[in-house]
């Protein structure tokens, strides 16, 4: 392979750092959807297919300047923003308000599940990084079908106009739950939504980590040199469920899957690393070791919090109102008749 | 320790799941989220992976069960000392997780991929091929889907495939066999919308018609000893009458009447049909006919029988349409197919409507729109040969009527004792909205009918 790009783009401890991202993002992932169907966590999304997706962009950020606003998927591949983030998502799947509540110094946005409704919120951010002429970005991951929502059309349209720094990450993984992309857009491609807001679009191998660090790394550069926002348009592959509520076998073709399978991104982009001489057996193992100790340390935490079932209502305003402390306390009533 | 395996909730607001297969057994050594076992749920089939590593202690249920969320599956033994919790926490000290690592890229070769996710290399030679919707219509039918040769794409056995199999002399009828089938509706309480019956009737020429035979007497309460599932039609029984027993407080009102003018009446109409050629509708002609007749008409006169108290106890809703609900023996059980404006109908229609919809319950292709709107019930138990019984009011109705066998009885007839046929007649009522009055004056008003059925054409 021609090794100038990956030479000009990230050093070799980022490329092994995204491989070991990767890997524990696919472990996370996994473990978390064990523990749903064994009735410790609710309902998750896997990340299984757009792992070098979110791991490339993440690598080209600068988590201490760079603002996420990811959807429901993503969490499980923000390994760049630290160790928090696996624990904070453990416990937001395990009931606890916590798990929303990122902190100071870790720039992600809890999770969104309302489609598209956190492309605004980047935008949002984006803009007050301009006024107050802060250095970094705001990244929104959302998916093809959250794309065909208004949030991103208005979003988008406003973020282009003021030239607000920001990436819109779409990650096309072919299904927006079981909606094929050929009946979610006309579009020839995603990207190509782009001109219609003036400003660039640029369609990525989403499971090649590196040509998403590439381009985001461009992107980047574009809104910080106050050019304003870029489309990013990832194409990889749902490699299973749209969530644990969800059986994709009743609508993704078996051959369809067992083709992306082929190319699962944890998979080449490790056999890549190989050829470079960069990854090994025995850093795999470690890597999934590490992975595991991880994913377990924050398991354990998250089920061993005790569960308050009233402590949503702290979250919603900076002061319970009167009514809603008056239906705290009738849950709190009914859980102690044990009608909760 | 032992560690408890409930089934968990693995959809959104999932109350029970199927058990499909077993992957392990007792005295197996699971690793900690091994797939164990698969379960259907409304929405998809899922693989359950294993809450710990150790020992599969025991399997608390069977492949075929429908289990509850929250109900035990399984029980591991993890090896550790009895002092932990016994509950499904997280085993952090079991590392080995063969199933579930990550791929280990090497050249590009797919391995086996984590656990989750889609379920691949499934013995696919192993489970028949069916939509979970299938699934459910052979577990409602008692057809094992194993048995079926599928007709779908693939060898999938299709809805039509189990609805074939279900009628008798299908390709693989349900174990409880049914007789011949005869013609005319008799039976028990039972259920509105869906299936879900009482008891099946024996095998007997009941007095108001002749009775499907639905079960051999021979093959009634046969079960060995141990604990059986409920499945299909039972299940649904189990559940819609409980529902009844506890929520409805219900009274039984038990009378006789002399069935002789019924019995004669009967007997002149159908002569007077054969003699202008309409031997079918002679034929549909039934006791229970002119009964239904009766009983629709004094559903008229009286509304708040024909009524239900709502869900929250606190009102009663009154029915425009009259809907009789007739139970019908199958060989799954009791299914009750609803008489639409029974009160509008002359004897010929309801006759013919009374026989349609009994033959489509038998043979299964009665609708579930013709299973629906019932707004009070008719149950022919006398056809089982009994006198008095007190039947069970279905969900969303205030009353149902019964028939006991009609049979030569002493009766007091100016003075003196002598032989008569006579009908007995239970009326159970929703005592929440009525009272002994209305019950008395309800069920003498059927009475009245009885006793002179030529009192039927003045209408309600």
């Amino acid at each position: 392979m021609d090794t100038s790009a990956v030479q000009r783009g990230p050093t070799d401890a980022e490329l092994v750092g995204m491989l070991q991202t990767m890997i524990a993002a696919r472990i996370y992932s996994t473990r978390c959807f064990n523990l749903q169907r064994q009735g410790r966590l609710g309902t998750m999304a896997p990340i299984d297919g757009n792992e070098a997706t979110v791991v490339g962009c993440t690598y080209a950020l600068q988590p201490e300047h760079d603002w996420i606003f990811s959807q429901y998927r993503e969490f499980y591949a923000l390994g760049r923003y630290g160790e928090e983030v696996i624990r904070r998502q453990v416990l937001y799947l395990a009931g606890h308000p916590e798990g929303s509540c990122y902190p100071a110094g870790v720039n992600v946005f809890p999770a969104q599940i309302s489609l598209a409704a956190q492309i605004p919120h980047a935008v949002g951010m984006a803009w007050g990084q301009l006024r107050q002429g802060l250095p970094g970005v705001s990244v929104a991951f959302f998916g093809d079908g959250a794309s065909s929502e208004g949030d991103f059309y208005e979003a988008a349209n406003f973020a282009a106009v003021i030239k607000a720094p920001v990436i819109f990450m779409l990650i096309n993984n072919g299904w927006a739950i079981s909606t094929p992309t050929a009946r979610q857009t006309a579009a020839a491609t995603f990207a190509d939504k782009a001109a219609a807001f003036g400003m660039p679009g640029v369609r990525v191998d989403g499971r090649d980590p590196i040509a998403v660090w590439e381009v985001v790394a461009a992107a980047r550069a574009r809104a910080v040199a106050g050019e304003g926002p870029t489309l990013v348009e990832a194409v990889t592959y749902r490699l299973g469920h749209h969530t644990t509520a969800d059986d994709p076998t009743r609508y993704i073709p078996a051959e369809d899957m067992a083709a992306a399978r082929a190319k699962d991104p944890v998979i080449t982009y490790a056999a890549q690393l190989r050829e470079l001489g960069l990854w090994d057996d025995a850093a795999q193992a470690a890597a999934e070791a590490t992975a595991q100790a991880a994913i377990d340390a924050a398991v354990d935490a998250a089920l061993a919090t005790p569960l308050a079932p009233d402590a949503f209502f702290d979250h919603v305003y900076a002061e319970t109102t009167p009514r809603m402390e008056r239906q705290r306390a009738l849950l709190l009533e009914l859980e102690g008749k044990g009608q909760s | 320790m032992t560690v408890r395996f409930a089934l968990p909730d693995v959809g959104e607001g999932l109350h029970e799941a199927e058990i499909v297969r077993w992957l392990v057994g007792v005295g197996d050594t699971v690793v900690r989220d091994q797939p164990i076992v698969e379960v259907l749920t409304d929405k998809a089939q899922v693989e359950l992976p294993s809450p710990a590593a150790g020992t599969v202690a025991a399997v608390t249920v069977a492949e075929g069960d429908i289990v509850t969320v929250g109900t035990v599956i399984v029980e591991i033994d993890d090896g550790s000392a009895p002092t932990a919790a016994p509950t499904a926490g997280p085993t952090a000290a079991s590392t080995a997780m063969p199933t579930a690592s990550v791929p280990i890229g090497t050249e590009g070769a797919a391995p086996p991929p984590p656990v989750p996710t889609i379920p691949t290399g499934r013995a696919s030679g192993t489970r028949p091929k069916a939509s979970p919707s299938t699934r459910r219509l052979a577990a409602r039918l008692g057809v094992d889907l194993r048995t079926l040769p599928g007709s779908g794409p693939g060898g999938r056995i299709l809805a039509a495939d189990v609805e074939t199999a279900a009628r008798p002399g299908g390709p693989a009828a349900p174990a409880t066999t049914a007789a011949p089938a005869a013609p005319a509706a008799p039976a028990t309480t039972t259920e509105t919308a869906g299936p879900a019956p009482v008891a099946a009737p024996l095998p007997q020429a009941g007095p108001l018609g002749p009775v499907p035979v639905a079960r051999a007497r021979a093959t009634l309460g046969q079960l060995p000893a141990g604990t059986h599932p409920l499945r299909g039609i039972r299940r649904l029984t189990a559940a819609s009458m409980a529902q009844t027993w506890s929520t409805i407080p219900h009274i039984t009102g038990m009378d006789e009447v002399d069935a002789t003018a019924l019995l004669e009446a009967r007997k002149r109409l159908q002569a007077s049909l054969r003699d202008s050629g309409a031997e079918a509708e002679a034929a549909a002609l039934t006791p229970l006919v002119l009964l239904a007749a009766a009983v629709a008409r004094t559903l008229r006169r009286y509304p708040l029988v024909n009524a239900a108290v709502d869900p929250d106890g606190t009102s009663v809703t009154v029915r425009e349409r009259v809907n009789l609900g007739i139970a019908v023996a199958t060989p799954d059980g009791l299914i009750v197919p609803v008489v639409t404006d029974a009160d509008r109908r002359d004897l010929v229609s309801l006759a013919l409507e009374m026989q349609r919809l009994a033959g489509a319950a038998r043979d299964r292709t009665v609708s579930a729109e013709e299973l629906r709107g019932g707004t009070f019930t008719l149950t022919n138990y006398g056809a089982l040969g009994g006198r008095f019984a007190t039947p069970l009011i279905l969900p969303g109705q205030a009353g149902i009527m019964g028939f006991g066998a009609i049979k030569e009885r002493p009766i007091a007839v100016d003075g003196a004792v002598v032989a008569r046929r006579t009908l007995p007649v239970v009326f159970s009522a929703d005592h929440r909205i009525i009272d002994g009055d209305l019950s008395v004056a309800f069920q003498e008003t059927v009475l009245g009918y009885i006793a002179e059925p030529l009192t039927l054409l003045l209408g309600a």
